[in-house]
């Protein structure tokens, strides 16, 4: 059963039958809708697509290329989500808007920031990341480990993320260790799929709408291509030895 | 097979008879191997080469694009397995110890997870599934349900194995879990088998027919039900949730269970007409005195023992647990899965004072259990290296469904995958998951109603046949020696063509009745 009662409104609660919301709701809805207007994409930037390849070189060094779908007004400032930040910004080249930069957030995050060019089209970044994938010694079955993430920390959604990550010629991915956006145990699909792009492998990543704060990330184990040439004469050995050793076994019934 | 005497006294009979119902004489961890015929020993000898030949050629072969290494190396070991598991040049525990190392040492998965799987929820109901077998066959509860049922029923060895068939029938609506209808069945197999010859000693055809029917019973009966299988209601739950499209109990029994009964009414002719053809002289029990000898043997059990009543108790309160599955919640606050429930009775059996088996008399085959670990490592490195996954795909991508396909050949071939998929899978839940949404996404792309293609489909799932890893019944009755992996593979590719053809049959028929697949205006 409802029951409805009369009387003062607490704090902060709409009065029923008033045209007007309290003064207490409205300052934080204020503060929020300057907060997105300063700090957002851009006032009316949006960026709908924001896909990301990364290119691994034999010496752990990293050719990074962002392609992102972004519309807002000429000359307008747009901020994005950047993962690379050992990236070597001498080499930062971006086709499709002007005067880029990278800034620091608070804790760190890098965002790249570019201002919109007059003609509208889509965005493209390059830039070299010198150790993507540290040296030194390979674990065990001669693996190596690519590990990236990447943290949406402007205000403003990116739509669709892509990331496609490929190892560097002559290797192979190994295994996937982990990803975020997770596989789920019941889901349809997987949100990355292994894939080979110009004869190198590599693994793609989705994340349907990589809303702010929302993080996307892939660890990834990958190894020479080439097997041991002892391998095959092992198995060779072991089938002829056994032919041998139980050659009665071809004799018939016993 | 033993030679009968050929005169026996009265009393020689009826120790005979006693002799060939004391199960208790009967080891699963002791299974012995019968004798090799020529081809099995052709088999062993090329067998273990052969396998070697598969592994090398998928191992080595050009990185195939979309296959991480760890994914094209678990394909090559999980083919040989299958290689040596079917032609048995090793143990086929031995095989399964050998890629339980080949996945770790060839980087396909880290040990802990290969070695975990020994503690997989399947495995403990193994153990149990054994453990429960003992309480019925210490108790002679295996061997007065036996005698009840040959008596009854038992004119002769095809109305036997009918009588199994319709015991799989009224079990599958009640006991969703195969292994635990595999349990209940498996010690008065065991009996059954015995009054018509046929042990691990000397394997005969009524054997074979007994444990392979029975087998494939509990598999494909499972598909009558939505509740036959939870892979069944993951199935409904992908239909509903990528679909919106519901579907109800009745409309999958309608469909499905008619599939189900025809397709055992098949099996029940194929198996002792044609693959394991019954020796005349098997027909009836091998017993002096026939029947009669039967009904004294019963009348001598008496009434049930204490013991007996006991052994019943603890049984009644395992199947009690499964059979009210879904009420669990409502009672208890949580579910309690059928292996939870097998264990109750596990430690009901093993009380002292209350229960009734002594650890040395629980005859759990360890073999058996590292033979499934070593089968689900297999397929669960094959799901985890995304391998299964893109074999599947490949399969699909080559058959090519473009736009303006017409939908009966696309028909025709999803059913033909998903049924010899079954090969490449040790778990239904996997195999659901990678082809159902897969089959949805073929018919939206097409743009047809997606319940044409994914219903039909999800009916094939617990179609789990073709071999002893295919399913848990499968391995559970492996143990009994009864049967070889050859024998199971023959009558599992068999049942597989068979079903193929059914539910080609039924699309273009019942289910364009019943509205399942396009009507006939469609």
């Amino acid at each position: 059963m409802l029951v409805t009662k009369t009387g003062r409104p607490a704090f902060g609660q709409w009065a029923p039958g008033s045209d007007r919301p309290p003064v207490p709701l409205v300052l934080p809805a204020l503060y929020l809708v300057l907060a997105a207007l300063v700090a957002g994409p851009a006032a009316g930037a949006t960026v709908t697509r924001y896909a990301e390849e990364i290119r691994l070189s034999r010496d752990g060094s990293a050719a990074v290329t962002l392609d992102v779908a972004v519309s807002g007004t000429p000359g307008e400032s747009v901020r994005l989500p950047f993962g690379h930040a050992k990236a070597d910004l001498a080499t930062l080249r971006v086709a499709g808007a002007l005067s880029p930069r990278v800034e620091q957030l608070e804790g760190g995050l890098p965002v790249l920031v570019v201002t919109l060019p007059p003609e509208p089209g889509p965005l493209e970044v390059r830039v070299t990341v010198p150790v993507f994938v540290a040296p030194g010694k390979a674990k065990a079955f001669g693996n190596r480990v690519l590990s990236y993430e990447l943290v949406n920390a402007t205000t403003g959604s990116c739509g669709r993320y892509e990331g496609t990550f490929l190892v560097p010629e002559g290797f192979r991915v190994n295994t996937i260790v982990e990803t975020v956006p997770a596989e789920s145990e019941n889901a349809a699909t997987r949100p990355f799929e292994v894939v080979r792009v110009d004869g190198r492998d590599g693994v793609r990543l989705v994340e349907p709408s990589l809303d702010p704060a929302r993080r996307v990330a892939a660890k990834i184990r990958f190894k020479p291509a080439a097997h041991s040439p002892l391998f095959p004469g092992l198995l060779l050995a072991v089938g002829a030895l056994y032919l041998y050793r139980f050659r009665d076994l071809a004799g018939g019934a016993r | 097979m033993s030679a009968e005497p050929a005169v026996r006294t009265e009393q020689q009979n009826r120790e005979h008879l006693a002799g060939l119902l004391d199960l208790s004489k009967t080891k699963f961890s002791a299974s012995p191997k019968g004798e090799l015929t020529p081809s099995e020993r052709w088999m062993r000898y090329l067998g273990f080469p052969g396998g070697l030949a598969v592994f090398a050629a998928v191992f080595f072969a050009p990185a195939p694009a979309g296959l991480a290494a760890a994914g094209q190396a678990a394909l090559a070991c999980f083919l040989l397995a299958l290689v040596w598991w079917v032609t048995e040049p090793v143990p086929t525990f031995v095989t399964s110890l050998t890629l339980i190392v080949l996945l770790v040492f060839l980087d396909v998965r880290p040990s802990d997870d290969v070695l975990g799987v020994l503690g997989l929820d399947v495995i403990w109901l193994n153990v149990m599934a054994f453990v429960l077998s003992s309480i019925l066959i210490k108790t002679n509860l295996a061997k007065r349900l036996a005698l009840g049922l040959v008596t009854r029923w038992g004119t002769g060895a095809i109305p036997t194995l009918l009588a199994f068939l319709v015991l799989q029938l009224a079990l599958a609506p009640l006991i969703p879990a195969t292994a635990a209808r595999s349990v209940i069945t498996l010690p008065i197999l065991l009996v059954v088998a015995a009054i018509y010859g046929a042990s691990a000693e000397t394997p005969n055809n009524v054997g074979r027919n007994l444990f392979l029917q029975s087998l494939l019973g509990i598999n494909i009966f499972s598909s009558g039900f939505m509740t036959g299988s939870t892979a069944n209601l993951i199935a409904l739950s992908f239909i509903f949730g990528m679909t919106g499209k519901k579907v109800y109990y009745s409309d999958w029994l309608f469909a499905a269970l008619p599939v189900a009964i025809v397709a055992m009414a098949i099996a029940g002719w194929i198996g002792p007409k044609l693959l394991f053809r019954i020796e005349p002289e098997n027909l009836k029990p091998r017993i002096a005195g026939g029947m009669e000898a039967f009904r004294e043997e019963l009348a001598r059990l008496g009434p049930l023992s204490a013991m007996e009543k006991k052994g019943a108790a603890i049984f009644g309160v395992v199947i009690f647990l499964w059979v009210t599955d879904r009420f669990h919640m409502g009672w208890f606050g949580f579910e309690i899965s059928p292996v939870l429930a097998a264990i109750v009775g596990g430690i009901l059996a093993f009380l002292p004072r209350v229960g009734i088996l002594k650890w040395s008399e629980a005859d759990i085959p360890w073999n058996l259990m590292l033979f499934s670990a070593g089968a689900y490592a297999g397929g669960l490195a094959l799901d985890s290296t995304g391998a299964a996954r893109w074999v599947i795909g490949k399969i699909f991508a080559a058959a090519n469904f473009g736009p303006g396909t017409s939908f009966w050949p696309v028909y025709m071939a999803v059913i033909a995958i998903n049924l010899v998929s079954h090969y490449f899978f040790t778990s239904k839940t996997m195999r659901t998951i990678i082809m159902i949404p897969f089959i949805i996404g073929i018919a939206q792309q097409l743009g047809w109603n997606p319940l044409w293609l994914a219903l039909p489909s999800a009916f094939t799932i617990d179609w789990v046949i073709g071999l002893p890893i295919s399913g848990k019944p499968n391995v559970i009755f492996l143990t009994t020696g009864q049967y070889s992996v050859l024998d199971n593979v023959k009558y599992g590719a068999v049942m597989t063509v068979v079903g193929i053809l059914l539910f080609w049959v039924f699309g273009f028929t019942w289910f364009r009745f019943l509205g399942v697949t396009p009507g006939f205006g469609g």
